[in-house]
């Protein structure tokens, strides 16, 4: 054991190796804070400079960018409320509200802090207990992942804002939305109207930027008055003793990462929300999300940061990409002449302590170029605002161009801003909408395909996992449906006291 | 001046050819000049994807221009290989083709925006994939002889990276030509249905070589036989399905294959150049030991051997939808509304087959039997009630809102007349339209699609019309319904159950909680005071 470790350790101190990780993080923090160039892209682009790159340095490349990327899609959520990544949707909920306020540097800071505390706990988790979470994830087949899926859009009632009946039908229109497209099992074409550019369903990208960023703008620009801008020169930094509150917070985020990363298929996106969800939900002052409580951004960005190192659980482990990123990374070992797997723990466990010992470098550095970031990046909030939002509205445009070059794409992206801003306008909050359009194919694929496999109903009661899903779902649902109708009535008795 | 006006013009319009000429001939001859681009029609990363990016790095060495890989991914790959289909036929714009967009695609799809004979010219056949046949670690069998044994007189799972994959048209030929009782078990992506398979969750899958070889070597599933006419190198032990000493697969030969091609109509010069520098290219070591890893062979060659092979797929899997989809054409417009066969037509004896699952082999896979012609009817029956009690409260729009035809009070009415109509459409389609083919390939949906999408779609902009009174109850429906539709499409007592609890519901719902918001003045109170 201590002979591999100082295997690894030689082959991975290398200065080309700290070069790489460097730069790899820089990349990802840049390109994942423009939105519509998402970590997997730079990872994906980034793939060909690997072929001349001894293995070790190559994958530490783009592990870097994975990890900056996933952090650098907070920036832009926090300042313009264009989420960077798709992972960063959730951060925008509370991290927005701060800038506005003038906590822009605050949020930012807090969203770093969170990023690599639970970046760290990801790697500890993949170094030491690989091989057990992976045969543990192994056990999910699709009645599993069926009730797991149920159990996350339960989230839908921490994040529907002041209304849960709209909350709910929000996140009803996005599982409806997330059925156009070619279906899954019969490869019919479902709501597409014979549109050519449907058949492939909805762009996740467009959708998220129309819904988040584009409501801004018109807000913007229907409203006669704007809004003075709010300079965040000022000092608001992180105090310890808010550091202090959000630490669960962010311990609790980093765990729910962790165990949705290491299921293979759920992803970065779903795990923010659903540490979001928990964090509301165990907070005492729950109304105060949403409208910039730094417990948000903690929660958020610890949960998706929390599935970085977990992803790679499935795939050193077992050989089995978990998402788009780590397939592509698989790619890379795979050109390279490595198979991940079991057997890469057998012929070439020195490397898999290098790669260990890079990924925690990686987390350092991650935080050095983070702070470094943060300082310039919080300046953009003292753009004026007539300024910044025509900006704003270019990114937007060129984001949602970017993902497949296509001009469709933006007009996707321009009539979910008019639904978004209409939907602000009466008072339905759109976070649901996203959790059920990236939940809803998960929620049908698996339904449907727990029923070829089995034929029969007992199949969503086959295992102890699909009991304690069954549990927590119908557990999440009674705390969280109680909580929120004696708020409301809270709400009531107090109006009527007025 | 006129005449010399003409001339004048005359020889601008000549010189001008005369240009455009010898640039003609230019380009050949010193091509490329600029960038050249490579669409593939998969997002960055993928295999098509670190194919190209392989190959245009060889080219930019090779000729000093840089060649770029542009991802232009969504629908199955269709998406892409129709925008390469319009690009300017200059050679400067390529395709990475793959079975996908040329074998599976104009097989499977009614509705594609390309032709992939006519739309494209062949450059060169750069690599195959054999699918390999494996099952989990856990199965009992050891050889396709005793998997066959196993899995008689029971229901089998196979799992595909998605319906239409050339994984999934593996699985369907074996099926067809087994006789096996098996079920396609979709998921998105080998990366989905790998795990699937290590875990016993799926019993058999017809993987692509490269992405089960980990899985593979690490002995977590077992490698029955591979599914090319030759055994793969990488694997020398593993027989092909020919050998496996079953009659039924003799001669089975599915693979996956890539190449490069350029729109229709590029100058036959530039397509020798490209075609002799990607020979070069992919006989290079870089590129060999490339294909070495990923278990791809290397195949190469000039463009009629390209064409030659392109020209021989599409026929492999569907012979005869290409005939039927000559036929569609000239179908009428209304037809086409409604589909090209009917229950009436079931009646005169022309049995349509399925247009949306795939066949194995150019085999029939539907037929429309009497059960489905009767639940039909029964379809049609209740929709033309249904349009029946709903129109006229679509005709009897009060004078007042009439006047006013874009206020929000008009809204309701013709929300209220759409699903009328839709009724009516309904009652059209399940009576002539051509349903959607059932999985088991026995018999067919009768109220396909228009009638669920075109019903949701209404309900839920209903709904949010009809905001914020009939909160609570609709939305709630509409999920139920939604989940009833998805079990509702896997047995067709289920179905009878979602129609029958899904229509009395929304009537109810329309009428309780709907109608009960104040109208200015309703005919839909008159309709509930009856």
């Amino acid at each position: 054991m201590m002979e591999n470790i100082g295997l690894g350790l030689s082959l991975f101190f290398t200065l080309q190796n700290f070069v790489a990780i460097g730069i790899g993080v820089m990349i990802g923090v840049v390109i994942g804070s423009i939105p519509g160039l998402t970590a997997t892209m730079a990872v994906a682009l980034a793939l060909p400079f690997t072929f001349s790159l001894p293995p070790v340095t190559g994958i530490l490349l783009l592990v870097g960018i994975y990890k900056g990327g996933i952090f650098g899609g907070s920036i832009s959520a926090i300042l313009i409320r264009a989420p960077g990544t798709p992972a960063a949707a959730c951060t925008t909920l509370d991290g927005y509200p701060m800038a506005r306020r003038g906590e822009a540097g605050k949020a930012l800071q807090m969203a770093l802090y969170a990023s690599c505390i639970a970046d760290v706990i990801s790697n500890l988790a993949l170094i030491f207990l690989a091989g057990t979470i992976a045969s543990f994830a192994l056990e999910f087949g699709p009645p599993e992942y069926f009730w797991l899926i149920a159990f996350s859009l339960t989230i839908v009632i921490s994040i529907s804002g002041s209304s849960l009946t709209k909350g709910i039908i929000s996140g009803l229109l996005g599982v409806l939305l997330s059925t156009v497209g070619l279906d899954l099992v019969y490869g019919t074409q479902r709501l597409t109207f014979d549109n050519f550019n449907l058949m492939g369903g909805i762009s996740y990208i467009p959708l998220l930027i129309g819904l988040f960023a584009i409501p801004e703008v018109i807000e913007f620009y229907v409203q006669r008055a704007s809004p003075l801008n709010v300079s965040s020169s000022d000092k608001s930094r992180v105090s310890w003793a808010e550091f202090k509150r959000c630490l669960p917070t962010i311990v609790r985020g980093s765990f729910i990462g962790v165990a949705l990363g290491s299921v293979p298929g759920i992803g970065a996106t779903a795990a923010s929300f659903l540490s979001y969800g928990e964090a509301r939900r165990n907070s005492k002052t729950p109304e105060t999300f949403g409208r910039g409580e730094i417990k948000g951004v903690a929660a958020a960005e610890s949960g998706n940061n929390g599935v970085a190192g977990a992803t790679l659980i499935p795939l050193l482990a077992l050989g089995i990409p978990g998402d788009v990123v780590t397939a592509v990374i698989l790619g890379a070992f795979m050109l390279q002449g490595l198979t991940p797997g079991p057997l890469m723990f057998q012929d070439n466990i020195d490397l898999i302590y290098a790669l260990f010992c890079g990924m925690i470098v990686a987390s350092i550095f991650l935080f050095g170029s983070g702070l470094f970031a943060i300082r310039y990046f919080a300046r953009i909030t003292d753009v004026p605002r007539h300024i910044l939002i025509p900006l704003v509205l270019m990114f937007c445009v060129f984001g949602s161009y970017a993902v497949q070059n296509q001009m469709f794409d933006v007009l996707i992206m321009l009539c979910f801003g008019i639904l978004g801003f209409l939907m602000a306008r009466i008072g339905m909050s759109t976070p649901p909408l996203l959790i059920g359009f990236i939940l809803g194919p998960l929620f049908e694929d698996n339904l449907r395909r727990s029923y070829l496999i089995a034929n029969d109903a007992s199949v969503f009661v086959r295992s102890p996992i699909c009991w304690f899903f069954i549990a927590a779902t119908a557990l999440s649902l009674f705390i969280g449906l109680r909580k929120e109708f004696q708020s409301a009535r809270a709400a009531r008795e107090r109006a009527a006291a007025a | 001046m006129k005449t010399f006006g003409r001339l004048l013009a005359a020889a601008t319009v000549f010189a001008t050819g005369l240009g455009l000429a010898s640039q003609a001939s230019a380009q050949a001859d010193d091509y490329p000049t600029k960038r050249v681009t490579i669409i593939v029609p998969y997002s960055a990363g993928g295999a098509t994807d670190v194919l190209a990016r392989q190959v245009a790095q060889g080219l930019t060495e090779k000729w000093g221009e840089t060649v770029t890989v542009e991802n232009r991914p969504g629908a199955g790959a269709t998406l892409g290989t129709a925008q390469a289909a319009r690009a300017r036929p200059d050679g400067y714009t390529l395709f990475m083709g793959q079975v996908s967009s040329h074998g599976i695609a104009p097989a499977v799809y009614a509705n594609l925006q390309y032709k992939a004979k006519e739309d494209f010219e062949p450059i060169v056949w750069i690599t195959e994939i054999p699918n390999v046949m494996v099952v989990p670690e856990a199965s009992q069998a050891n050889s396709v002889q005793e998997f066959m044994e196993q899995a008689k007189g029971k229901n089998v799972s196979f799992g595909s990276s998605g319906t239409g994959s050339s994984i999934h048209l593996s699985g369907e030929m074996f099926k067809a030509r087994t006789g096996l009782d098996m079920t396609h078990v979709p998921y998105r992506g080998s990366g989905e249905a790998v795990p699937a398979l290590v875990s016993g969750n799926i019993d058999v899958m017809f993987d692509n070589l490269p992405s089960a070889m980990p899985q593979i070597k690490a002995g977590t599933i077992k490698a029955l036989a591979v599914t090319s006419a030759e055994r793969d190198p990488s694997l020398p032990d593993v027989p092909t399905l020919g050998e496996s000493g079953i009659a039924e697969l003799e001669g089975f030969e599915a693979k996956s294959w890539f190449g490069l091609l350029a729109p229709a109509g590029t100058d036959a010069a530039i397509v020798e150049k490209v075609n002799a520098s990607v020979n070069e290219v992919i006989s290079g070591e870089t590129f060999q030991s490339y294909a070495m890893n990923n278990g791809a062979t290397v195949v190469g060659g000039s463009p009629e051997k390209f064409e030659e092979f392109i020209d021989a797929e599409p026929r492999q899997v569907g012979k005869g939808r290409r005939r039927r989809r000559r036929a569609r054409r000239v179908t009428s417009f209304a037809r086409r509304c409604l589909g090209s066969a009917s229950a009436l037509s079931y009646v005169r004896g022309d049995i349509p087959m399925s247009d949306t699952s795939v066949e194995a082999g150019g085999a029939p896979v539907a037929r429309r039997s009497m059960r489905d012609v009767v639940f039909g009817l029964a379809t049609a029956a209740v929709s033309l009630v249904f349009a029946l009690v709903v129109i006229p409260a679509f005709i009897s729009v009060p004078a007042s809102v009439k006047a006013a035809p874009l206020s929000p009070a008009f809204l309701p009415y013709v929300l209220t007349g759409l699903i009328g109509l839709l009724g009516l459409v309904c009652a059209a389609q399940a009576l002539f339209g051509q349903g959607v083919p059932k999985e088991d390939g026995e018999g067919f949906d009768p109220a396909s699609g228009w009638f669920w999408k075109a019903l949701l779609v209404l309900v839920i902009l209903a709904a949010f019309c009809w905001l914020p009174e009939s909160f609570g109850t609709l939305p709630v429906a509409i999920f139920a319904m939604a989940v009833l539709l998805v079990i509702g499409g896997e047995r067709s007592w289920m179905r009878g159950v979602a129609v029958a609890i899904l229509v009395p519901l929304f009537v109810w719902l329309f009428f309780t909680q709907v109608a009960q918001v104040p109208l200015p003045e309703g005919p839909l109170e008159e309709l509930i005071a009856l």
